[in-house]
């Protein structure tokens, strides 16, 4: 029988996106300022995200897909 | 490292995610969200990632057929590409020589998945669900041939 390992519970805390996306449209690219702190950008494709966030003077945006409406996860693929 | 778990949708659980973007030669794609995801064989990309960032010519690329949760078959390529992981500071964090499929119908919510060959394979990967975080390391040794670690 295996011993028990205590759980560590000190958390870095979530990362937490879900307010700054709740508005995007269901199934575009969002692009995000470095910093995650703002939208700069949205699309269907994601060069066309990209490029909104460049011309709002975000060179290194992050990009974000928004799931379809209803759309959950259970992402096991092969 | 260690990374926080992420929430990015109200309706959805904090899940495990990177930023992550890939290279070939002085091609550089532009930097997204990614699943950390055992259950993909393979990290799956948009296609738009191979032919708009990376001009890849993927016509003699070997094909790879794929299904999710519903059964349907999907088609992709795949090639042989440079997977940067960035710290969740914002610096790189290291580069791995990786393979990855590309596919025309993928469409992921978040944004692409990272799986067992190329991924996993390349990052010992542990994950403390009940602490809402994980932690990556890169194998030593393995199947995954380490270009360079900044």
């Amino acid at each position: 029988m295996s011993e028990k390992k205590p759980v560590n519970r000190e958390t870095t805390g979530v990362r937490d996106l879900s307010d700054l996306l709740k508005d995007s449209p269901p199934g575009v690219w969002v692009a995000l300022s470095h910093d995650e702190k703002r939208i700069v950008g949205t699309a269907i494709s994601m060069q066309a995200a990209a490029y909104q966030a460049q011309l709002n003077g975000e060179e290194n945006p992050l990009l974000v897909r928004m799931p379809l409406a209803g759309e959950g996860l259970a992402a096991g693929v092969r | 490292m260690r990374f926080p778990y992420t929430k990015l949708f109200p309706n959805t659980q904090p899940r495990p995610y990177l930023k992550v973007f890939l290279r070939k030669g002085y091609h550089t794609s532009i930097e997204v969200m990614a699943l950390v995801d055992s259950g993909a064989d393979y990290p799956i990309f948009p296609m738009e990632t191979a032919k708009d960032y990376l001009k890849l010519d993927l016509v003699q690329a070997p094909p790879w057929s794929f299904s999710g949760t519903t059964g349907d078959l999907q088609a992709a390529k795949l090639a042989e590409v440079l997977l940067t992981v960035t710290e969740p500071g914002g610096a790189k964090l290291c580069e791995v020589l990786t393979t990855c499929a590309f596919c025309d119908t993928f469409q992921m919510a978040g944004g692409v998945l990272l799986g067992q060959i190329g991924f996993f394979s390349c990052f010992k990967t542990t994950f403390f669900q009940p602490e809402q975080h994980f932690e990556i390391e890169q194998w030593l040794t393995g199947q995954c041939p380490t270009l360079r670690r900044d």
